[in-house]
């Protein structure tokens, strides 16, 4: 990895740190039970975006399915879907 | 230095591109938060090319490209949109409206600027 990159990377995961509480937000819109579907759809196309540029490949692809899910009226997956994106997102 | 204009409605995604193009590449950087704005700032300061997210609230990516397409002052200016769907219904409509390229979401940091180079011919 060059300089840039290794500078880029770092700059990146201090990013993280300071807008994880945007990916937290996003996340609680989609356990929210009452919460409207158009916001649902909003915060887990937001997330697949975000998180695969912060580096989480994994956690990007089930807020992806997420929204499939959503855009598909499959809601009866999306529990267990939300809590494969928990797992998936790194703590602290 | 080639200046970039980066529209996008979400604050960590401007803030992601910007650092990205600056560090990798050493390119000036420009933003607006959504497709007026943009328009303003690509009349006034004139950037080399922009960088547009598709979905924005308000007036999203083609409509405001299509805008800029109709003011003489932006007509020129490379547009590259920014988009997260992958539908080939959408891949083809993007390209009907003669933007010089379309990137998908999630966008790796570390190779943006040189897929925004290769786009531009740069």
């Amino acid at each position: 990895m060059s300089t840039a990159q290794e500078k880029t990377s770092a700059l990146i995961a201090a990013l993280w740190q300071k807008n994880r509480h945007v990916v937290e937000e996003r996340v609680a819109v989609l356990t929210a039970g009452n919460a409207d579907p158009t916001a649902m759809l909003e915060a887990a196309h937001k997330l697949s975006g975000a998180l695969g540029m912060y580096g989480f490949p994994e956690a990007s692809a089930i807020a992806s399915q997420i929204e499939s899910a959503l855009r598909n009226g499959d809601t009866a997956r999306i529990p267990e879907l939300v809590a494969a994106l928990r797992a998936a997102i790194p703590a602290g | 230095m080639p200046r970039i204009l980066i529209i996008d409605d979400e604050d960590d995604i401007r803030e992601v591109a910007s650092l990205a193009l600056e560090a990798t590449a050493g390119w000036e950087i420009l933003t607006a938060s959504n497709g007026q704005e943009g328009i303003q700032r690509a009349a006034q300061e004139k950037p080399d090319a922009i960088l547009m997210d598709v979905m924005m609230p308000g007036m999203d990516g083609p409509t405001t490209f299509k805008a800029m397409q109709e003011n003489p002052e932006t007509a020129g200016i490379p547009v590259i949109l920014l988009t997260a769907k992958v539908q080939g219904v959408d891949q083809r409509r993007f390209a009907g409206l003669g933007v010089t390229a379309v990137l998908f979401k999630p966008f790796d940091p570390m190779t943006l600027a040189d897929q925004m180079a290769e786009a531009l011919g740069w």
